[in-house]
């Protein structure tokens, strides 16, 4: 009993100490060292992904590396037990111990935003009206029924879902009269026509893969989608930038198939009234754009300004003024505006950690300074 | 025949003629847009000169030396005179054999005329067509030569066809009396588009050029009067050889332009930054910290109070150079002190050397008095290399999304003064390695213990900076564009220095690192400070990235080896201190941590 309370002993002084604080911080800087390095080849999506979201992974340069969630979760645990719980409680700690609260506070909001947030953009000409905002990287596959009075049944499978190689994926859901197979998932790829060959599925048309572009939202995926039933089996080529979803007919039912960014709804609709564009005199350089919208919810409209650096919070989202275009629009001519949107119950979590880390900081570096320059004084004296 | 060589002569004398100084001072005075941005005629004809040059001024063939307005007229105004001065540096003659060009009895690093490089012309711009596809990271120092001196020849090309219009009879007259075809105006005015010398006089934000002023007419907008009368007075100094004339020419189409920009508002600040380059703060403010470190480095071998005041007082002069430098470069852009990379150069030197000062004003030992003016000169002279690399403006505007004075007077501010903590530490870091590696003081234990006590402290101040900016760049990231990270480069290179400083902090508060310990992971800190202020840039991707700086890689190489070697000279020291501890069999136990 008593090994066991020593090694538990052992094992928190171990999780609370220096030494793995130190440890934490050097892996810490390897892992974002390697991290910065490897965007010169990568986009920044992939990378972060990879040294992010993978609890261990490879360098492009084959080293093994711990990634940065994982760390991350045990500097928490450190600084929770060597900064928080066991550390020694005295006045000239204090400011530590402050500093401490908020770095713990700081990667605890950056847990919530990785797990609740949503980020995404809406892109919207003059005059137009949308209520959704569309996802960077992820892609879903939606069905589409057609109901009576213009109605529609949806159906989604996630991109998370989507099989990234190996045997077909199979989807079944109630009210369904056929089963979804979907295959060959690509990331990037574009359709082209083959005269010859026996891969194609559509009308000699295949899917040809491209590497990952510089920028990952860049990037259109393709997928191949059958739909199958006891008695038929029709294949479709699914691509990001198809004009018009799949259409296909099964028991006098019309259902669409399509691949499209994931859709989240918002509550009101933002139409865009104008969009100002200011460049710097002489140059290509932008000095200024912003947007103005008219934001109505519950049959209520309000009209906002949303510029660069002076985004729009809403209802627990918020609108960056992000890009523009068309790039060659000529003066009277629409010109669409397209916003970062994001929904993030941390959002002023940051701010909560810096006042709290630099109030911290302060008392503990000015009693310190204090301290030096009062043992000068009194070393000169 | 006589006749003839006294006309030749006399055209030799003339063009031999010096600028006279009325002249240089209202043309140094003209108000012209470029960039985005209504600055001094001498302000472009400086970073001009600084293009093809590599200097703000340029000596003739009599050795006389000249200023950037005057460097600037000859090629307006005496294109022929112009082409024949030296102002092409070519640094390194390879350049010269790529392009094809003979240059036997020049040295290796030598300057050409116009005339000289012409005969390569074709083969220079073919090959700098040809080296522009390659990525900027990827090229050779002669392929970086040959795109700057295509650049250089085109501009030179373009500033002395500027005013062919007016050397060709009455143009403008006939401009104004409609007696030109839209094809012959495009003819003649074609090329005058490399000064935007014309304040609208409607309104319109931005500055017009002779050719935007033919192509306006040529749209059914003819030129205000004012604008006709400017050009009228461009063609006579143009078309003049009277000194009298000229000037008399150059005075109302500098007082039309001035009256037109101060009307506009646009006149006001164009004195200011005159005096900011005739004051040539980093310039004076190198000169005297170099002083500062003679006087200082003197007492070293004759301690002496005096010459120590001295030292101090030079130190704190050039620091008033770098102060009044930065203050008058926010003046101008009304903007905080750091917008771009040459800013922080000059910031961080400023911020280095005070906080080296505020050590000696506590501690009185010295080592931030010879701190200070090395950081100061070494810093400075950064900066001007840093901008002859660049060769433009480095008073600039500002993309859009950068464009809140808020957010660069905390975040940007924060962050430079953590570089700035960090890179002091780094230097006192090295008092102490390099210390202990010559022996200086060898008895004196308490010396070593003050300085290792400074470089903590220094950590620990650049500690706060670069936490707080790291944040407060989330917070702005945040908070303007909805995410609090977003693994840029840049981001990471605070990030990086934040990282390496926590596990020196927490090192020595756990005891696995001592004075020593803690000096060479300063100097390691130095480094990062390095990697993150300049080595994340020439990566080239990321939202922060300022553009690929030439030569720079170099530079951080060679930091990276001398520091590298400092780090392991002190680890070699370490370790035979601790063999001669135990040796001795005595303070073992205390020499086994660093």
């Amino acid at each position: 009993m008593n090994e066991t309370k020593n090694l538990l002993a052992k094992a928190l002084d171990f999780l609370g100490s220096y030494s793995l604080a130190c440890i934490l911080f050097l892996l810490l800087f390897i892992l974002t060292l390697f991290g910065t390095l490897e965007q010169a080849n990568s986009s920044l999506q992939d990378v972060r992904t990879k040294y992010f979201d993978s609890p261990f992974f490879l360098t492009e340069w084959g080293i093994p590396l711990p990634g940065a969630s994982l760390l991350l979760g045990i500097l928490f645990l450190n600084l929770l037990v060597g900064g928080m719980i066991r550390m020694r409680r005295t006045w000239s700690r204090v400011g530590i111990f402050v500093i401490h609260i908020g770095i713990a506070f700081l990667l605890l909001s950056g847990l919530v935003e990785g797990i609740t947030s949503k980020k995404g953009s809406m892109m919207v000409w003059e005059g137009q009206t949308r209520s959704e905002f569309r996802s960077y990287y992820d892609w879903d596959v939606s069905i589409l029924e057609e109901l009576p009075e213009g109605r529609q049944r949806a159906y989604t499978i996630p991109y998370e879902r989507l099989p990234r190689g190996g045997k077909p994926a199979v989807f079944r859901a109630d009210g369904l009269p056929f089963e979804v197979q979907l295959s060959g998932f690509l990331r990037n790829c574009r359709p082209e026509f083959v005269q010859h060959g026996s891969d194609s599925v559509e009308r000699g048309i295949v899917f040809r893969a491209l590497p990952p572009a510089e920028e990952a939202e860049q990037n259109v995926p393709g997928i191949t989608a059958a739909i199958v039933t006891k008695d038929l089996r029709r294949e479709a080529l699914l691509w990001g930038q198809q004009m018009q979803p799949f259409v296909t007919t099964i028991d006098g039912r019309r259902f669409a198939l399509d691949l499209h960014q994931r859709r989240w709804p918002l509550p009101f609709s933002v139409t865009l009234r104008k969009f100002t564009h200011e460049r710097h005199p002489g140059t290509m350089m932008d000095r200024y754009f912003s947007s103005d919208i008219t934001r109505v919810e519950n049959n209520v409209a309000t009209d906002v300004h949303i510029s660069m650096n002076d985004p729009m919070r809403h209802g627990g989202f918020i609108f960056f003024q992000s890009a523009w275009g068309p790039p060659n629009a000529r003066p009277g001519q629409p010109r669409y505006s397209v916003f970062s949107v994001v929904e993030n119950p941390a959002d002023h979590g940051p701010l909560v950690a810096l006042i709290i880390v630099a109030v911290g900081l302060l008392v503990h570096f000015l009693r310190k300074l204090a301290l030096h320059i009062g043992a000068e004084a009194r070393r000169r004296a | 025949m006589r006749y003839i060589a006294s006309i030749l002569l006399l055209a030799a004398v003339a063009a031999a003629a010096p600028w006279d100084e009325r002249t240089v001072d209202l043309f140094t005075h003209l108000p012209v847009q470029e960039q985005g941005r209504v600055k001094p005629f001498s302000t472009i004809a400086a970073f001009s000169l600084l293009r093809m040059n590599h200097m703000r001024a340029f000596r003739d063939s009599e050795g006389k030396k000249h200023t950037p307005t005057e460097f600037l007229l000859e090629v307006l105004f005496r294109p022929d005179d112009a082409r024949s001065e030296k102002v092409f540096l070519i640094e390194n003659s390879d350049a010269l054999d790529a392009i094809g060009l003979p240059h036997e009895g020049k040295k290796r690093r030598d300057r050409y005329s116009y005339d000289e490089l012409a005969p390569a012309r074709g083969r220079l711009f073919q090959l700098a067509h040809e080296y522009d596809r390659i990525k900027a990271q990827d090229r050779s120092p002669v392929q970086s030569e040959v795109i700057d001196l295509a650049h250089a020849f085109l501009e030179f090309e373009a500033f002395a066809r500027f005013l062919d219009f007016g050397r060709s009879g009455d143009t403008v007259k006939k401009l104004k009396d409609g007696a030109l075809s839209g094809e012959e105006a495009f003819r003649l005015f074609d090329g005058a588009s490399a000064l935007a010398l014309f304040p609208p006089v409607d309104g319109a934000e931005e500055w017009l050029t002779p050719e935007d002023l033919v192509a306006m007419a040529a749209a059914g907008h003819p030129p205000a009067p004012e604008h006709v009368a400017m050009l009228e007075a461009l063609e006579r100094m143009a078309a003049t050889e009277s000194e009298a004339e000229f000037r008399s020419a150059a005075s109302e189409f500098c007082g039309r332009s001035r009256q037109i920009a101060t009307t506009r508002g646009e006149y006001r600040k164009i004195p200011l930054e005159v005096s900011y380059y005739k004051l040539d703060a980093f310039y004076n403010g190198l000169i005297v910290y170099v002083l500062g470190f003679l006087l200082v480095a003197a007492t070293w071998l004759w301690p002496n109070k005096w010459l120590a005041r001295a030292g101090l007082a030079a130190t704190a002069i050039g620091l008033a150079y770098n102060a009044a430098g930065i203050t008058l470069r926010c003046i101008l852009l009304g903007r905080p002190p750091v917008l771009n990379l040459y800013d922080t150069i000059i910031f961080i030197t400023a911020v280095g050397v005070l906080s080296a000062l505020v050590i000696e004003f506590i501690n009185r030992r010295r080592i931030g008095l010879a701190a200070a003016p090395i950081l100061g000169a070494v810093g400075l002279f950064i900066a001007r290399r840093y901008e002859v690399i660049e060769s433009r403006d480095t008073l600039r505007q500002l993309q859009a999304v950068l464009d809140t004075n808020f957010w660069l007077a905390t975040h940007v501010v924060c962050i430079t003064i953590g570089y700035a903590a960090g890179l002091l530490a780094s230097a006192i870091g090295h008092v102490y390695v390099l210390g202990r590696i010559f022996g200086l003081k060898r008895d004196d234990k308490s010396f070593y213990r003050n300085i290792a006590r400074m470089v903590y402290g220094t950590l620990c101040f650049a500690l706060v900076f670069s936490v707080v900016g790291t944040i407060l760049g989330g917070i702005w990231a945040n908070y303007s564009w909805g995410r609090f990270w977003g693994w840029d480069p840049k981001e990471n290179g605070a990030l990086l220095i934040v990282l390496a400083q926590l596990a020196m902090i927490h090192a020595r508060m756990g005891g696995h690192i001592r004075d020593l310990g803690v000096s060479m992971s300063a100097v390691l800190g130095g480094m990062v400070v390095a990697w993150s202020w300049w080595g994340v840039n020439l990566l080239g991707v990321g939202l922060h990235s300022y553009g690929f700086t030439g030569g720079v890689w170099t530079g951080l190489i060679i930091f990276g080896l001398i520091e590298g070697l400092v780090i392991f000279a002190g680890v070699v020291s370490w370790l035979m201190s601790r063999s001669a501890a135990a040796a001795t069999d005595s303070g073992a136990a205390e020499a086994t941590t660093v």
